[in-house]
């Protein structure tokens, strides 16, 4: 076991609620304290990561996409990946394989990968702690 | 025993099981576990002074430690002046440091 290591479990959707973007700021703390981070994620939150995500115009509001800004969770993961690599960090997200199989968003942004329970199992065994962000 | 951090993320006055994460707390603390709340999100609504005091008084009382993410007090307009007395506002690297201390962590 790790004491400079945690893992997060992650099953939340994106664009749901709001607790995908407290989990992704516990992250952010989490390496801002120079934790190793590691994030499972379950269910829909396999969709956090999903490549495919595009930044949308407001017609409503007439507002293009740039104008938008719509902020798109897989932004803020890569984001969160750049500051583990500056600060020499390791911050490991695996998708669950079958649950992006189901949902057809197997296609992620570099860095994040495919795995089994099998993973989230290690990653508990090498951390100092786990917590597991349900759904509602 | 490194203790439990239990984390209050939704309304408190969404209906009654809402409640579970403070009787959770009560009944840790009565067994004499180390207990901190952490409240974020809506949780934080339990921390406005004038209304709140209904779930947390007791556990204060108790000897439970009781955190309020001060994002997620801005995002809702409660301002650090008025919440319930005894609750520290502390960000949420806080939460990560109570769960690097080995706390249990559970999330409602």
């Amino acid at each position: 076991m790790s004491t400079k290591t945690l893992t997060f479990v992650l099953n939340d959707p994106p664009y749901d609620s709001a607790r995908s973007t407290t989990a992704l700021r516990l992250v952010d703390a989490a390496l801002k304290r120079g934790f190793d981070v590691n994030v499972f994620a379950y269910e829909g939150a396999v969709g956090l990561a999903t490549s495919a995500q595009t930044p949308h115009a407001n017609v409503i509001h007439g507002r293009d996409a740039q104008s938008e800004d719509h902020p798109n969770p897989k932004d803020w993961i890569s984001a969160l990946q750049l500051e583990a690599r500056r600060n020499s960090l390791r911050f490991d997200w695996v998708n669950c394989g079958l649950c992006s199989d189901e949902r057809g968003t197997g296609e992620a942004i570099a860095g994040v990968r495919r795995g089994v329970p099998a993973d989230l199992w290690a990653f508990v065994r090498s951390s100092v702690n786990t917590l597991v962000i349900p759904t509602r | 025993m490194a203790g439990y951090v239990l984390i209050a993320a939704r309304d408190p006055w969404d209906g009654p099981e809402q409640e579970s994460v403070f009787e959770l707390a009560a009944t840790l603390a009565r067994a004499r576990d180390s207990v901190s709340i952490y409240l974020t999100e809506n949780g934080v609504l339990a921390a406005r002074a004038g209304g709140g005091e209904r779930f947390l008084d007791p556990l204060l009382s108790a000897g439970v430690s009781v955190f309020a993410d001060p994002f997620a007090l801005a995002e809702r307009g409660i301002s650090d002046q008025r919440i319930v007395s005894g609750v520290v506002t502390a960000p949420i690297e806080h939460l990560v440091d109570l769960l690097a201390e080995g706390r249990s962590g559970l999330w409602f």
